[in-house]
């Protein structure tokens, strides 16, 4: 059995040469919402992709890890992330090549590299989610989670990975390094708890654990289609409003990755609207970036949100010192 | 007995070298050069920094706490249940051996998810006390360093169980009898039965410290920080490489000092250890205590069994979701198997080639210093030989991210033949490099338990080493050899850690597609692949039963 499998691993696993050079891609999309979207690309394209998807417990940045490790001697050519900040770190790296899709010409220049690094598609957004049986006259804004009504009632993701992640690096960037810490202290303060992702916040607000909590849109709409007493709104949606962090897919092209033109040819695909509406339609309610793309009701449209001005490559250099005074000052 | 020298000899030694470095020497040592190798010049700047922090005191007693705590608490429960197994009769031996295999046999990370649906926070345990006392009544809380403990003692005591069955079972009384003859009840135990017994049982407790010291995905879930969570965030959070390898320092230097500790009791109490001829105890030694231990043992089975499997299988409820999950996940199962197959195959095969060539530099060595032959020889050094292949443990405690990354540093470049990292293979030797220390172990402890004349009678007689090692040494302990494939078997199964950064596309193992679905909790889907990988590793574990048990009748028969 030993010696069957010995020869299984050399004879099953890519030793025997396929006719059309397979697409490898990474991707920290939720499998259950890039797989179709894969599949729906080989059928129209012949292409076969090979996806590498991101787990639970690395998060998006295991495949970060693996793709700076990798650098040497590429093993993907696409890399589609779920977020922004972490793809910008590859560019830094110099693990991304510039590749300019034509696809990607009416996404809003805010949700594109200027050097062609990377682009972005169908955004979540951070919502606060209440529990209808404990809350009626839900909070506004993401700075309510420090008012003493809310204490002890308010939960977040922990703010070292994932969205979360890049919502605090966001806040860095905007607000100066006092104000953001001061923000953090003040959460601390206010007996906010730190739980270990944007689902859980979701699943312990549905459940009556927490009044409030901070996560993203398709988390949120996870609990209200399962029929959950929960509800979800903008924060920071008011005049005075900052906005709310609108947080787009995007997709990088690897430099020196063993199949460019598959890649480039995936990367065309990603950004066109039929995957925008392909990810509007799932649970995860993506919201389209580009203009004139139907989608259900329940999906928030771009141009009615308003949202966060955002320098994402000013919040890419902010995370790691945010990460480090959240970890050293916010989490001990 | 001269250790032989010629060319298969040399081809032998050079391949098992060549392997063990590929696997368990290159890749730590490549991720510790990176570390200190920083922009062209050499730098402990990482280090210092991470000496430096103030939270390395609350890491270093969360990952000592949860080390020793389960294994304290795994090896309580596990010398009773061993005592219990001892206490049974042929029958009922039987049966408990096989229900105390099963703990051990559901990996930690499922076995967590299956206690937090049972203990947490709105878990059945939280339900039934509210509805029996209302609001204020809640179940302990699991998410804390005492959880993890809880959880790891309900899965790593069958080790300790085992091994103190096999203690006892080659334990022989008679030493106990004479020692009652001239002292007392507590003299003799603390005299003769704990030397004579305690040596393999502390094997087990040090097996379960291991395990719990670099284990990431139970402390990780109950949100516990300790060494191996650290190195993740590091990884993830903080995309800092050195820092991160620098936190893996701590765990081999706790891994070393257990090591040694051990070692030096094992060196000690070696004379009581070869005793492989003595008689083995009768079965069925009824006493209170041991009915006692008994009925103990059962309710532990239960808890630690019935309990997790049935939080599982009432989430994975219905039955379709099981069809479900095997519809979805038939590749998954396929490259699972065909995985754990291959890296318990290579690991077996590598450690017992290791062991056996420590065996021969013993048996030289005692020959050239007229030690007396094997059991002299082991009393001494085991030379340098020796001394590199204990570098078997340190794949194993610099964590799994740590030696993913040093696989993709070792097999991922420019000119090296794609065959490793594009294939299979570099899982199979992750979990080679993972689980290689407790294999050489195992198989060193069957081969020293061997005696020693047989092959020097055949070298005498002038038969060459290949003909005794597949004429008389494999045929002789592949029993044992089959225990050692199970075990590595059932961890490959399991293993995630260091798999998540290698696999890889388009072939994902089952334990990276469960954790992959995890982002949306325990699901109805997540439930019932965790059993399907339950049930995997039990039909694992059952084929190497059932060739264990014909491979025993076969030496038997010729013994």
């Amino acid at each position: 059995m030993g010696l069957l499998s010995m020869i299984l691993v050399f004879a099953g696993c890519g030793c025997g040469k396929e006719d059309t050079p397979a697409v490898v891609v990474y991707t920290a999309l939720d499998e259950m919402y890039s797989q179709p979207v894969l599949r729906a690309f080989e059928k129209q394209t012949g292409v076969k992709v090979k996806a590498v998807y991101d787990t639970e417990a690395s998060k998006t940045t295991g495949l970060v890890q693996r793709l700076i490790a990798e650098q040497s001697r590429p093993r993907a050519d696409v890399f589609w992330n779920n977020e922004v900040v972490q793809t910008i770190v590859l560019k830094n790296e110099g693990v991304t090549a510039p590749y300019v899709s034509p696809a990607a010409k009416d996404i809003p220049e805010q949700f594109k590299d200027p050097d062609g690094h990377w682009a972005g598609f169908a955004a979540r957004a951070r919502v606060i989610i209440y529990n209808t049986d404990l809350v009626a006259d839900p909070p506004t804004s993401i700075l309510d989670f420090t008012k003493p009504e809310w204490a002890g009632a308010a939960a977040i993701a922990k703010p070292l990975f994932g969205t979360t992640a890049t919502h605090a690096a966001v806040l860095f960037a905007t607000w100066g390094d006092e104000r953001a810490k001061g923000f953090f202290v003040d959460l601390q303060k206010n007996d906010v708890a730190v739980l270990a992702g944007n689902a859980t916040v979701r699943d312990m607000v549905a459940q009556g654990e927490y009044a409030i909590g901070l996560t993203d849109t398709d988390d949120a709409n996870g609990a209200v289609e399962d029929g959950l007493p929960a509800k979800w709104i903008m924060p920071d949606q008011g005049e005075e409003g900052m906005g709310t962090l609108v947080i787009p897919n995007t997709v990088a092209l690897i430099r020196a990755g063993p199949n460019p033109q598959g890649g480039k040819a995936l990367i065309d695909y990603l950004l066109s609207p039929d995957v925008e509406r392909m990810l509007a339609r799932t649970r995860s309610i993506q919201i389209p970036l580009k203009p004139g793309i139907e989608t259900p009701e329940t999906v928030p449209n771009l141009t009615e949100v308003k949202a966060m001005p955002v320098d994402f490559a000013a919040a890419a250099a902010q995370m790691a010192a945010s990460a480090r005074f959240i970890q050293q000052e916010f989490l001990r | 007995m001269n250790m032989p020298r010629n060319g298969s000899l040399c081809v032998y030694i050079g391949l098992t070298l060549a392997l063990f470095a590929g696997v368990a020497l290159v890749p730590p040592g490549l991720v510790l050069g990176r570390s200190v190798w920083v922009d062209g010049r050499f730098t402990i700047a990482a280090y210092r920094e991470v000496l430096a922090e103030g939270r390395q005191w609350s890491l270093l007693r969360n990952t000592l706490a949860i080390a020793g705590g389960t294994a304290f608490f795994a090896t309580v429960l596990g010398v009773v249940a061993g005592y219990a197994v001892a206490c049974a009769g042929r029958r009922m031996r039987r049966t408990l051996v096989c229900a105390l295999a099963v703990p051990f046999l559901i990996p930690p990370y499922i076995a967590t998810v299956a206690w937090v649906d049972l203990l947490g926070r709105r878990g059945y345990a939280a339900k039934l006390l509210e509805l029996s006392y209302g609001d204020g009544a809640s179940p302990p809380n699991l998410y804390a360093v005492s959880g993890v403990i809880f959880v790891f003692s309900l899965v790593y005591y069958p080790l300790v169980a085992f091994a103190t069955f096999l203690a006892l079972r080659g334990f022989d009384r008679r030493f106990e009898e004479a020692g009652l003859c001239v002292a007392g009840k507590g003299r003799v135990f603390r005299r003769i039965t704990l030397p004579l017994v305690g040596p393999t049982i502390l094997t087990g407790t040090l097996f379960v410290f291991m395990l719990a010291l670099v284990s990431f995905s139970t402390p990780s879930l109950l949100q516990v920080n300790v060494y191996p969570a650290e190195i993740y965030s590091r990884f993830s959070a903080f995309n800092d490489f050195s820092g991160a390898t620098a936190h893996a320092i701590p765990l081999v230097f706790c891994g070393v000092a257990a090591l040694t500790a051990w070692g030096l009791y094992m060196r000690q109490s070696r004379p009581w250890l070869t005793g492989a001829h003595r008689p083995r105890n009768a079965a069925g030694r009824r006493s209170g205590h041991g009915a006692a231990a008994l009925v103990f043992t059962w309710f532990l089975v239960a808890i630690s069994t019935a309990l997790p499997l049935g939080a599982l299988i009432r989430r994975a409820m219905p039955a379709r979701s099981f069809f479900e999950a095997l519809r979805t996940a038939k590749e998954e199962i396929t490259t699972t198997v065909i995985l754990a197959s291959a890296a318990a195959t290579l690991v077996t095969a590598l450690a017992f080639s290791m062991a056996y060539l420590e065996r021969l530099r013993l048996l030289d060595s005692a020959t050239r210093t007229g030690a007396g032959g094997l059991r002299g020889a082991q009393r001494g050094s085991g030379g340098a030989l020796h001394r590199i292949f204990a570098l078997s443990a340190v794949p194993f405690l610099i964590s799994g991210p740590v030696l993913g990354i040093g696989l993709i540093l070792t097999w991922n470049r420019p000119g090296l033949p794609a065959l490793v990292y594009d294939t299979l293979l570099v899982v199979v030797l992750a979990c080679v490099g993972r689980y290689l220390f407790f294999a050489h172990r195992g198989a060193g402890a069957c081969l020293t338990a061997l005696d020693p004349a047989l092959e020097e009678a055949a070298s005498v007689g002038g038969v060459g080493w290949r003909r005794r090692v597949t004429g008389i040494i494999l045929p002789l302990l592949w029993p044992s050899l089959v225990a050692v494939w199970g075990l590595t078997f059932v961890l490959s199964v399991g293993e995630l850690e260091a798999t998540v950064l290698v696999c890889p596309p388009g072939q994902t193992p089952l334990s990276v597609r469960i954790l992959t679905l995890m982002h949306y909790g325990p699901s109805r889907l997540v439930s019932a692949l965790s059993l399907i990988t339950v049930l995997l590793i039990l039909a694992g574990a059952i084929v190497t039963l059932v060739i264990y048990g014909y491979a025993r009748r076969r030496v038997h028969v010729r013994g």
